[in-house]
């Protein structure tokens, strides 16, 4: 069983841990060559998929985890972690990522447009901060992992 | 503790490789391949070129780093009395680092495949480079190099997921093989 536990955690930690890296080193630059408008279509349909896929490397973490683990300090860490992560990933795939990209009514003038606009943008700067600070959360999280199991 | 802290760091050393490694095709293969359906396909061309390049480069980074950790991490544990004396090929343990080995190479090769033949192959039609006679010609070798990377990176994912469970058995066991 302990095996099979130490299988689904890796792997967990391989989607969560390689979808974010990834995001971070692959798809943020890349999208500099892109025209804003294209940007924003993509950003929007890989937010709606990462989400899930996110969602699903957490859920199997703590599949394996079960397994693996039992009760101490790192353990404690660890779930404090992981339980940040999924509020993370719940509250910026439900809430600020898809806010980030709302549309204008047709009936909008000039000054709505531009609130709207600030809005949004203020919204992906605040989007861009908890990315970083999740990725620090899940990189110092598989550490204690690894610790606990050395 | 010297021993422990190593063990620590290259064990971590290794997660992040292979989880650049398998995670980060499962992104680029399963998030941005598909929301690139929704954007015209000109726009799609440069940003799967640009990406693809820089994730070649974390693919790489991360194939050199499997060895250098591993090494590590199997010096740190010490592990040297279970491959010893010809136990390589006759012990569970032996038999499971050495298919692991063996799967690493695989990646390797696939790896070279992709980055020296196929990829250039693909670039080079998106630039406008070609020699071919007819478009449906063009178009016809495109979808072809197109397909065959995709196949080679689902193989590659699978045989990543083998790596896994392989290692796996040996942290938490004697191998499984």
């Amino acid at each position: 069983m302990k095996v099979i536990g130490g299988f689904l955690e890796t792997t967990g930690w391989c989607i969560y841990l390689g979808g974010i890296l990834t995001m971070e080193f692959v798809w943020r630059p890349a999208q500099l060559d892109l025209a804003p408008a294209q940007t924003g279509i993509l950003c929007l349909q890989m937010g709606k998929r990462y989400k899930w896929l996110a969602l699903a490397g957490l859920g199997v973490i703590a599949l394996g985890g079960r397994f693996l683990y039992s009760a101490n300090w790192q353990l404690y860490i660890i779930a404090i972690g992981w339980l940040v992560l999924v509020g993370l990933v719940i509250l910026m795939g439900s809430l600020v990522h898809p806010r980030s990209h709302a549309k204008s009514l047709a009936s909008a003038d000039e000054k709505d447009y531009r609130e709207l606009r600030s809005k949004r943008l203020a919204l992906i700067a605040l989007m861009n901060k908890m990315l970083r600070f999740e990725l620090f959360i899940a990189l110092f999280v598989a550490l204690v992992g690894v610790y606990y199991r050395a | 503790m010297t021993s422990s802290v190593m063990q620590v760091f290259a064990s971590y050393l290794h997660l992040i490789a292979v989880a650049i490694y398998l995670g980060g095709s499962i992104t680029m293969e399963f998030v941005l391949g598909p929301a690139q359906k929704y954007i015209p396909p000109a726009q799609a061309q440069i940003v799967g070129q640009k990406s693809a390049d820089r994730f070649l480069l974390l693919v790489w980074g991360s194939l050199a780093l499997f060895p250098i950790s591993g090494m590590l991490l199997f010096f740190s544990l010490g592990d040297q009395h279970m491959v010893s004396k010809g136990h390589f090929f006759n012990t569970s343990y032996g038999q499971t680092l050495s298919t692991m080995m063996f799967l690493w190479a695989v990646l390797v090769v696939n790896g070279l495949v992709i980055t020296f033949v196929l990829r250039p192959k693909l670039t080079s039609k998106l630039s406008g480079d070609l020699g071919m006679p007819s478009a449906g010609d063009k178009i016809k070798l495109l979808e072809s190099t197109a397909t065959w990377i995709t196949r080679i990176t689902r193989i590659d994912l699978a045989i990543a997921l083998v790596i896994v469970l392989l290692g796996a058995s040996l942290s938490y066991g004697n191998g499984i093989l």
